[in-house]
């Protein structure tokens, strides 16, 4: 079972995640900012992070965590899941999907649409731990 | 003089004169100078054949004609060469300006020896100073400029004076007594390199003048030009942030629901599962419904020239639209069907996000107000300058009294209500803004009962060759 590290600034969102998680037999560390990014992912050493992409500091804070991430040799290893509200179905110039992964722009390994289906969840990390897929 | 003194002293940005776009703009002008110092080659060396077969009357020395041409053909290959090789980037900006001055002082330098061996003000040589001038009036600094006008004064005056002095011996193309008389006469040299020099000063005024109430105006034009940027990235932020605040709460409520309806936090009745699962339908219609507010609102204060417009070719983009459409229509057995698969290319001007979301909405409209296991229709048909897209579904359709009423925001017909009661009632109201976006024409025509047929006609980007 996996180390997930959710970097999120929603209270619920980062309970919601946590219940789905843990009752899956993973364990969950939770970071509710962006600063300090690197010294806080090495401490939390996770298998896999979940990442927002809008906090109050920054609209764009997750992009900006991400790109930090990938930059890191220490930590660029460790995959990241990217999810936010601002999806396709917002119908925005600016929404995001998974077409907008790259690695100048959004260096996530995927993006899933918030509110996240615990069975799309679970799969997702499964799939990007590569853990053989199993019905959750 | 106030205007004089501004021509020094304004302050435009160390980069008003050195941006790329005048760099390039100078670049251009300086190729022209290049091709148009061929045919002065051409001219002076014709000159000087015409001079030595005594094919005119003038007596221009042939000798330095010959030796000028052949001077300016190879410096002229030389600065053909540089004007390739230099980019009009930041980088380049000191070789652009190297080259400026080294091909005026060339020019000077010709210009001279060639007004020298036509006679001086004998004939009108000195005239071809003043498109030098112009030149460096325009693209220069007003120092740099004024610097290469009186340098100008100095070549074209210098065979002149050289004559006067008598280190140059005094030619004549006509061997009249009069150029001597003058040549001889200081006061006449005088006046006569007084007038030059005042003529290339009034020239150089005039164009740097001119050039810095462009440069102004062009300056201003630029600050307008930043804050409309700053300003459609802060309605971009605003934006960003309102549907942020409006759909993290859903989705937050989204999460708890999940996690209610999949048991993690025990196991619920039955009757709790249904009741949760209403909930949520209900929030995500909230969702959508929010999604479509805040699409609608953007539209309604985007412009075309904001709207990323690049060229589409129409028929690929309909072959994944219909793609799409028939996954959402799978659940209920409805096919969507491109009779148009053979069309050929019809390109039109359209910004992708908005054009997908105007077609999507109109075949999820189609899926949506059609019975189960129905058919869609969707064709292209082109004329020479537009093409039509059209969309045919045969649910429901429209009362004939609702039809001039369905693209109102939030109003949905009584049977469309009964039909698909999850409607936003945002939908053809969001297809009506960016069809106006791209200045298409949208048509609807519906039968209740028989089915609705949407037909969008675009501008083609070019006449299309079938």
């Amino acid at each position: 079972m996996a180390h997930v590290l959710i970097i999120d600034d929603d209270p619920d969102i980062i309970d919601s995640l946590s219940m789905i998680l843990e009752a899956n037999g993973h364990s969950v560390d939770v970071k509710t900012d962006t600063g300090q990014l690197i010294e806080d992912v090495v401490k939390a050493n996770p298998d896999i992070i979940i990442l927002d992409v809008i906090f109050p500091e920054d609209p764009q804070a997750g992009f900006k965590a991400a790109r930090t991430l990938r930059k890191s040799e220490q930590i660029n290893h460790i995959p990241v899941l990217m999810l936010s509200a601002v999806n396709q179905r917002s119908n925005l110039a600016f929404s995001i999907s998974n077409s907008d992964i790259s690695d100048d722009f959004m260096p996530v390994e995927a993006f899933l649409d918030k509110p996240v289906e615990p069975r799309a969840l679970l799969g997702k990390i499964d799939e990007l731990l590569g853990v053989p897929q199993t019905s959750h | 003089m106030k205007r004089l003194i501004q021509l020094f002293d304004v302050d435009w940005g160390s980069s008003n004169y050195d941006t790329e776009l005048r760099r390039t703009e100078l670049l251009v002008r300086l190729r022209w100078f290049v091709a148009l110092r061929w045919i002065a080659v051409v001219c002076c060396l014709s000159l000087a054949v015409a001079a030595y077969s005594r094919l005119v009357p003038m007596r221009f020395d042939y000798r330095l004609l010959a030796g000028a041409s052949l001077f300016l053909a190879l410096t002229n290959l030389l600065f053909g060469y540089f004007n390739k090789t230099i980019k009009p980037d930041f980088d380049h900006t000191r070789q652009v300006r190297y080259l400026v001055i080294a091909e005026t002082s060339t020019d000077y330098l010709v210009l001279s020896v060639v007004s020298y061996a036509t006679g001086g003000f004998e004939f009108p040589i000195l005239a071809f100073f003043i498109s030098e001038i112009i030149l460096v009036s325009l693209f220069c600094r007003p120092a740099v400029s004024l610097t290469l006008t009186l340098t100008a004064v100095v070549f074209a005056a210098s065979p002149m004076v050289l004559e006067h002095l008598g280190i140059l011996p005094t030619l004549s193309i006509f061997e009249t007594s009069y150029k001597y008389q003058a040549i001889a006469d200081p006061y006449y040299t005088v006046g006569y390199i007084g007038c030059i020099t005042l003529s290339f000063l009034f020239c150089w005024y005039l164009v740097a003048e001119i050039s810095l109430s462009l440069r102004q105006r062009e300056h201003e034009v630029e600050q307008t030009q930043q804050k409309l940027i700053l300003l459609d990235k802060e309605k971009t932020q605003a934006t960003l942030r309102a549907t942020h605040e409006l759909k993290a709460p859903l989705a937050a409520i989204n999460s708890y629901i999940y996690t209610l309806r999949d048991g993690y936090c025990g196991e619920l009745p039955e009757k709790a599962i249904q009741v949760l699962e209403r909930v949520r339908t209900r929030a995500d219609l909230l969702m959508n419904k929010i999604a479509d507010i805040i699409h609608l609102s953007n539209l309604r204060t985007l412009v075309g020239e904001e709207a990323s417009i690049a060229p589409i070719d129409l028929s690929r983009f309909m072959v994944k639209e219909i793609k799409e459409a028939n996954l959402i229509g799978q659940t209920r057995g409805i096919q969507v069907h491109n009779l148009s698969q053979e069309s050929p290319s019809y390109h039109i001007l359209g910004a992708s996000v908005q054009l997908h979301s105007m077609i999507s909405n109109l075949l999820r409209n189609a899926i949506n107000y059609s019975h189960d296991g129905g058919t869609i229709e969707v064709s292209l048909s082109g004329t020479t300058d537009q093409v039509s897209l059209t969309i045919e579904d045969h649910g429901i359709g429209i009362p004939e009294g609702n039809l001039e009423r369905i693209f109102d925001e939030h109003f949905r017909s009584n049977n469309a209500v009964k039909h698909n009661p999850n409607g936003t009632g945002l939908g053809l109201s969001i297809v009506k803004e960016i069809a106006r976006l791209h200045h298409a024409l949208i048509q609807v025509s519906s039968k209740v009962g028989v089915g609705t047929t949407f037909t969008l006609t675009f501008t083609l980007l070019q006449p299309t060759k079938s």
